[in-house]
């Protein structure tokens, strides 16, 4: 089960009165990320869609406030991933600042036809057995992709679990998936 | 008796350090005179010193400053646009001619003289300006589309210093003029500033004793700009600062922060400014000034406006 969380209507009803289609200020943030996550424990749903497509800017401190401390207090686990979607690509930019100050890493899509991006703190080898996975086409294992990278098998099944542990990927019994951006 | 503090003629970050060895010549509580009926231009960084040494004064208790306009009708036009005389009037008693200022005069200048007590200040000033420097930007300055968003960014976590960490009533302030003296090029510059309880008391309780016997005002603007350090242990917190300087190094820009005694800036190669200055006129609060030049493309085809410095 999924749910979308529309981050502009959000902002307006944390800025009432007025039109606002900028996320800034910790003050905001803070409002806005409460509001998502009374959002999130109502909904019961896997995967959670966080909508910036309503947005025209995000500041570091909103990137913070928002994505950052929404994935240290609710996620991901494995009952519950958290996507960003709607993400322009100035956008991504400040996201990724602060989660890689954070050591945390997050799914983006910029609509549903577009490649999912990974923002923050993912190494490049493990960047790379991510793109391999995504090429892969479907569900994929350590073995399969190490053959497909010419990779030791150990390095890519570490990578794998790093991945999942981001809550980047799906992990079921040994196997592998990208999580993707559905309607 | 009252001290008459000096407005220098062209009055900018350099020579605000004239006007702070003249303002801090005495006590702060002093009757002061702000004597700037010689003024023949001024930046927004100027405009905001201004205000947070009369504010500075207010908070110390001491007598309301007088002020003396510029006599140049031009000139004293022009600081009514920027929005400067709006924001004194509660802080100096003013005396000379002030030219009214009309709504329809700001168009030209991206953001006038603003105060900034509250984050609902920090989204009034981003949604005003976020339009009309997406136009500067990238017409006259020739940056790209997407550094319009940064341009933003930036703005708001400088204003959001000045909510977080200052304690008081600042300002904030964005002009574009041709800043021909040391680039040759037209510059988009924002200016920030307070008269709180600047960077060194701000970090003092977690940083004073890990720093030593460098402890001062230096050291205190070197561990926020330099190291992303914040008076909060959250590490999330103090980002605001590192992404300014990121996208400043994107765009060649320049950064400058002078609290109490200090100056520290990300010197960029067109300026030689040197990167730290100590043992300065002592001033009260935080100035920061952000300095975005045209890139080169964007040179040439853009259009005199405002003052030649």
């Amino acid at each position: 089960m999924v749910t979308t969380i529309a981050l502009g209507d959000l902002v307006a009803e944390a800025v009432p009165g007025r039109t606002v289609r900028s996320l800034v200020t910790r003050p905001t943030g803070q409002a806005v990320r409460l509001r998502i996550e009374a959002a999130l424990a109502g909904s019961g749903a896997t995967i959670a869609f966080l909508d910036f497509s309503q947005l025209d800017l995000i500041d570091f401190s909103c990137a913070d406030e928002v994505v950052a401390k929404l994935l240290i207090h609710t996620g991901p686990t494995p009952e519950r991933y958290l996507v960003l979607v709607g993400l322009h690509d100035h956008q991504d930019e400040e996201i990724d600042h602060v989660l890689t100050r954070r050591n945390l890493a997050v799914l983006a899509f910029k609509d549903h036809a577009s490649r999912p991006r990974l923002l923050g703190n993912v190494r490049a080898e493990h960047r790379q057995v991510f793109d391999a996975l995504l090429d892969h086409g479907g569900p994929g294992d350590a073995h399969s992709l190490a053959t497909r990278l010419g990779r030791p098998i150990d390095l890519v099944a570490d990578a794998l679990a790093a991945l999942a542990l981001y809550g980047v990927v799906w992990a079921t019994e040994g196997r592998y998936q990208p999580l993707v951006y559905t309607a | 008796m009252t001290r008459v503090v000096e407005v220098p003629a062209s009055f900018d970050d350099r020579s605000f350090e004239q006007f702070a060895a003249s303002f801090a010549a005495g006590p702060i509580t002093d009757k002061m005179l702000f004597d700037a009926r010689g003024a023949q231009w001024a930046s927004p960084y100027a405009f905001i010193a201004m205000l947070a040494a009369a504010q500075a004064i207010l908070d110390a208790k001491g007598p309301k400053p007088l002020f003396t306009a510029p006599e140049d009708a031009n000139v004293g036009s022009y600081w009514a646009k920027a929005g400067f005389f709006a924001q004194a009037a509660d802080l100096f008693e003013i005396h000379g001619k002030v030219p009214k200022r009309r709504a329809e005069e700001e168009s030209h200048m991206l953001l006038p003289v603003t105060a900034i007590r509250a984050s609902e200040d920090v989204h009034e000033v981003v949604d005003r300006i976020h339009q009309k420097a997406a136009a500067l930007l990238t017409k006259e300055l020739g940056l790209e589309a997407r550094a319009t968003m940064g341009f933003a960014t930036a703005l708001s976590e400088a204003c959001q210093n000045v909510v977080e960490h200052a304690g008081a009533l600042g300002w904030v302030a964005v002009h574009a003029y041709s800043y021909r003296k040391r680039l040759g090029k037209r510059v988009v510059v924002i200016a920030v500033g307070d008269a709180g309880v600047g960077f060194r008391r701000s970090l003092e309780a977690t940083q004073a004793k890990r720093i030593g016997d460098r402890w001062g005002d230096g050291a205190a603007l070197e561990c926020a700009l330099i190291q992303g350090i914040s008076r909060f242990r959250d590490p999330g917190r103090g980002q605001g600062l590192q992404g300014i300087k990121r996208y400043l190094a994107r765009w060649d820009g320049k950064i400058s922060i002078r609290s109490g005694g200090a100056k520290l800036a990300i010197v960029p190669s067109w300026d030689d400014e040197a990167p730290l200055q100590e043992r300065l006129p002592a001033f009260p609060g935080a100035q920061v000034q952000i300095t975005i030049p045209a890139q080169e493309e964007a040179v040439g085809r853009s259009g005199g406006q405002a003052a030649k410095v």
